[in-house]
């Protein structure tokens, strides 16, 4: 273990008078912030869950308001009109596909621009950077011609690769991050041991990086599962669409019906902040069990 | 000691993907010098495959009319029938695109990518002119005949998508605008009738402010629809019919921003910067008194507005001009969606979709759809007893007309119509003169 | 350390799968966007060559430059304000205070909703004719600040910023999570030399998570520099231009078939990122533990 100095300024010892005074201020300012983003967090979902159960009407006039009725006629709308579950389910699964994928891609080059030198290293870390920020509503013509002629237009595998590809950049420069903080020392002591290329790698350094590669995934299925633009150029029927769909049905041309949109919304994030709640426990479970670093 | 290990294994591969990458992608370089892509598109092959096979022909529609949209109903039952009636020979299948402006792009990146939809629809905006530069499109001069053009509102196919002498687009759903008011708040100060002069309307907002209620909606966000129609309604009420003709050097175009200025000190306060659903839930909320829309807002006054309000809206034709070029009783209307298809190899398959269109346009499926949705279309229906009260009058007043003009979206380049939500915002806010406004547009124009 | 037969292989497969998709949906489409900005070119019709015609246009528009200072002064915030905030609350909830769990999954919520839900709600919240913060001005009795705060020249691009600052929910678990990893005998250790709560996280804390700090920063300002649907959804750039950012700029021009000029936006917003990212890392790197 790489041994870290922890600097700490002589002065430390403080009166254990100021200090009561201090962590009691402190308690309450602790408080006051989580509170704070707390309210704010959770505002705009109550907001979205109350109108849900309102009319347009009321929406508009009282948007702040309780409705005078409850409208649960809109969860029906929503279940019925816009074939929710199909869609939902093809947002499950391009999404975590899309994620899979593209977290091992970005932690295979990762480990490669991370921890060896080779030429051609620097140009391709300049590259994928530079991709970080490409404005990806330029590329639509060019996109939609790849996929066409790959023959993978309105298939659930279109949208997962370029989903996998338009995260890459995002996802590498994510995880060379953490790569490079893992101490050199743990893998040469692999190599003594005699652990080849792939050996490190899978043993040692992904281990090592799950901070990294789970921050990455999180950021990863998050753009797959609120990306539009791509998911309606490249398909053209339910079978084949996402969840982004069923939210943006109850748009049309001349106005929005936003006490169904906002239905649809709930529905659909209700599952995935079960599934947050579930699959961070075991994130943050895994990452303290396999804290080795430092 | 520095190690490094050769890319030149990589880099050999990733040379050879980028062979990969320009075989595959033959086609798609930028055209520089008028290399049109003409590679069958994958979908197109599959095609082809189908009707070696003596299979139906599909047909591939992507559409707005779906979901919550007014036409949708129709739409889907014209469809069901038809392909019944043609079970076996030809399958329309739908594509439902219910948001418009994702819709508008992709029918867009479609054509551009050399790959236009079988059957699609546009409005009067910029995209319509890549359409017909595009030369994918289909031309129905010889389906015209004068059958089918007998079923349409007289001179409107000899006007409208024509390009080049081609008939590259037919004239679907109308557009016509006039102004919407509650006739009980006009009441309340004391009006029977919509004011016929810009004098006698300003008059009235006075006592509309001075009850507390919003005069007319405004709105500057998003393409400032509303907004849009005023200046439109007024632009052509100074300088007549064929304003957008003489171009923005038009002094109309000054004096209307004048008025238009004027609009914005009778309006709500949350005007600028407004989305289309301020004004329009100011007067669903009868907190608005004066609101200009289209026929496809009828429906939204009985849904969504408050208890009654229905039977209050009552609608007239913009007031006049004194002095402009305009007359009185102008209305403002455009081509709301044109019928495209995309040009076809296969003689079988254009006759399909030329049925399928007709099969649209047919006078009776027009009316049904006319009477559910209450849009307006450019197919001869005529009105009838049991024709919702406020479209009936839509239909008259605007035969009645003596001109309908177009409006600023449509007969502006797109790039002063991209421009003028902010252009108008800055005039509302006193930030622009109204010449500086009407500066700020033709700046937008030679970009 | 040595760089083996063996690596040399691995690495070469390692590298052939991103690489080939990196060439299919980057290079390949960027090279075409380099190329067409120097045409002036409608996307349909012939192009015609116009060399740097584009670019000097470009900087020549005064809504280009308010869009670049826009997404810089966004970036900025991002990484220097909303980050920081992040990096506090994780640091507090790394206590395990009463409740943290939930906290911890109330911040992360407002990321999961669609970004159309929380641009309704706030340009309900901003509106003066019935939005909430007038009325809560009201009822503290500062009607006298009450406005229309996104279609004001001088609030609606402050208040595009300030909405937007606080949800931190995802740099707030992306640094909770490193904090969380973090071996409790540091602490001990701190803790025997007598350092106190705070001292531990400014002396153990965060020398330990300036890995995650940095990836969230720059993470931030890339969003900041790539700003988009909440701009468009909101104000559309207005009122008047003043809240335009580069992307929506590249939008609206692609809406004009201006194919060549929106092509040139997208490498200015290339490299202006680039120059803003690079800045960022070399604050940065004398402090960067790289080996």
């Amino acid at each position: 273990m790489a041994a870290i100095d922890i600097k700490l300024p002589n002065e430390k010892k403080t009166s254990v008078e100021t200090n009561k005074h201090l962590s009691v201020i402190l308690n309450v300012l602790k408080w006051i912030v989580l509170m704070f983003f707390a309210i704010y967090a959770i505002f705009p979902i109550l907001w979205l869950l109350i109108s849900s159960f309102k009319t347009n009407a009321e929406l508009m006039s009282e948007p702040f308001g309780l409705p005078a009725v409850w409208q649960f006629g809109n969860y029906l709308n929503a279940l019925k009109a816009s074939n929710l579950g199909i869609l939902f389910a093809n947002s499950v699964f391009i999404s975590i596909a899309a994620t899979c994928i593209n977290i091992m891609l970005a932690g295979m080059i990762s480990y490669c621009i991370a921890r060896f030198t080779f030429k051609g290293k620097e140009i391709i870390f300049v590259m994928f950077s530079a991709g970080i920020l490409v404005p990806l509503n330029a590329l639509m013509v060019p996109y939609f011609t790849i996929v066409n002629k790959l023959g993978l237009y309105d298939k659930h595998i279109g949208l997962i690769i370029v989903y996998t590809a338009i995260g890459i950049p995002v996802s590498t420069f994510i995880v060379r991050g953490f790569m490079n903080g893992i101490p050199r020392e743990v893998e040469e002591a692999a190599i003594i041991d005699g652990c080849g290329f792939f050996k490190r790698f899978f043993m040692i350094i992904l281990p090592l990086s799950k901070t990294g590669l789970v921050t990455a995934a999180t950021f990863q299925f998050l753009t797959c599962w609120n990306e539009f633009v791509y998911s309606m150029l490249l398909t053209s029927s339910t079978k084949v669409r996402t969840i982004q769909l069923g939210i943006r049905y109850f748009t049309n041309q001349f106005s929005t019906d936003f006490v169904s949109m906002y239905a649809a919304i709930i529905v659909s994030i209700i599952p995935s902040v079960i599934c947050y709640m579930l699959f961070q426990e075991q994130i943050i479970s895994g990452l303290t069990s396999g804290a080795v670093k430092g | 000691m520095k190690m490094k290990v050769s890319l030149k294994k990589s880099l050999s591969v990733l040379a050879a993907s980028g062979v990969l990458v320009s075989t595959v992608l033959g086609g798609c370089a930028p055209k520089t010098e008028n290399e049109a892509v003409s590679e069958a598109a994958a979908p197109k092959k599959e095609e082809a495959k189908k009707e070696e096979a003596k299979k139906e022909i599909t047909i591939n529609f992507p559409t707005i009319w779906v979901g919550t949209d007014s036409k949708a109903n129709v739409i889907s039952q014209l469809i069901t029938s038809f392909n019944e009636e043609n079970k076996g020979s030809i399958k329309v299948v739908v594509e439902e695109m219910p948001d418009y402006q994702a819709y508008r792009e992709k029918t867009k990146t479609n054509v551009i990518a050399g790959n236009a939809p079988d059957i699609f629809t546009t409005d009067n905006a910029g995209n319509t002119e890549i359409f017909y530069k595009s030369g994918k499109l289909m031309d129905f001069t010889p389906y015209l005949d004068d059958a089918w053009k007998g079923t349409f509102l007289e001179g409107t196919l000899d006007k409208e998508g024509v390009y080049e002498g081609q008939h590259l687009a037919i004239p679907y759903e109308m557009a016509v605008l006039p102004v919407m008011y509650n006739a009980k708040l006009l009441k309340q100060v004391g009006y029977d009738e919509f004011p016929k002069t810009y004098t006698e309307m300003f008059e009235m907002f006075d006592k509309l402010k001075a009850a507390d209620l919003i005069p007319a909606t405004q709105m500057t966000g998003e393409n400032a629809w509303t907004s849009m129609l005023w200046y439109s309604q007024i632009v052509t009420s100074i300088g007549g019919p064929d304003v957008y003709s003489r171009g923005l050097d038009d002094p109309a175009f000054v004096e209307a921003a004048k008025v238009m200025q004027k609009m914005f000190d009778y309006t709500s306060s949350d005007a600028v910067g407004a989305g289309a659903a301020v004004p329009a839930g100011h007067f669903l909320n009868e907190k608005a008194a004066v609101f200009m829309n289209g026929p496809w807002f009828i429906g939204r006054f009985k849904k969504d507005g408050v208890e009654g309000l229905y039977d209050n809206v009552q609608i007239a034709p913009a007031p006049y001009f004194e002095g402009g070029k305009g007359q009185a009783g102008g209305y403002i209307g455009t081509v709301q969606a044109y019928l495209v298809a995309a040009k076809q190899e296969d003689k079988a398959k254009e006759e399909a979709v030329v049925k399928f269109i007709k099969y649209l346009t047919d006078p009776a499926h027009v009316a049904q759809l006319s009477k559910e949705s209450g849009a307006l279309f450019y197919v001869k229906t005529g009105v009838s007893d049991d024709t919702e009260r406020i479209q009936k009058a839509m239909i008259e007043q605007s035969n009645a007309a003596p001109y309908v003009a177009n409006h600023f979206q449509a007969a502006m380049p797109q790039k002063v119509v991209t421009e003028f939500p902010q252009a108008l915002s800055s005039l509302a806010l006193g930030e622009s003169t109204p010449e500086e406004f009407v500066e700020l547009l033709k700046a937008a124009e030679s970009k | 350390m040595k760089t083996t037969k063996g690596d040399k292989l691995g690495i070469t497969l390692f590298l052939i799968p991103p690489l080939a998709l990196f060439a299919l949906f980057f290079i390949y489409p960027v090279s075409y966007v380099f190329v067409t900005s120097f045409f002036k070119w409608d996307g349909i019709s012939d192009a015609a060559f116009v060399a740097f015609q584009n670019y000097l246009a470009l900087f020549k528009d005064p809504i280009f430059r308010r869009s670049v200072v826009n997404n810089v002064i966004w970036a900025l915030t991002a990484g220097l304000i909303q980050v920081p905030l992040a990096l506090l609350v994780a640091l507090i909830l790394s206590k395990k205070p009463r409740g943290w769990k939930v906290f911890r999954t109330v911040y992360f919520m407002p990321q999961v909703i669609s970004g159309i839900a929380l641009a309704t709600l706030w340009s309900t919240m901003y509106n003066s004719e019935y939005g909430l913060i007038n009325a809560l001005l009201g009822v503290v009795g500062l009607e006298h600040l009450q406005k229309n705060w996104l279609g004001t020249t001088q609030t609606a691009f402050p208040a595009l910023l300030i909405y937007w600052v606080f949800y931190i929910g995802y740099y707030m678990v992306i640094i909770l999570a490193e904090i969380t990893s973090i071996s409790e005998e540091y602490y001990e250790a701190a803790s025997i030399d007598g350092a106190n709560k705070i001292q531990q996280d400014l002396y153990v804390t965060l020398p330990l998570v300036r890995n995650s700090i940095i990836t969230c920063i720059t993470l931030a300002m890339v969003f900041g520099l790539r700003q988009f649907e909440q701009v468009y959804l909101l104000t559309n750039g207005g009122p008047a231009n003043k809240t335009s950012v580069m992307v929506l700029y590249l939008y609206k021009e692609m809406q004009n078939n201006n194919y060549g000029y929106a092509n040139a936006t997208g490498v200015m917003l290339i490299i202006v990122g680039t120059i803003v990212i690079v800045g960022v890392r070399k604050l940065f790197a004398s402090k960067q533990y790289e080996s």
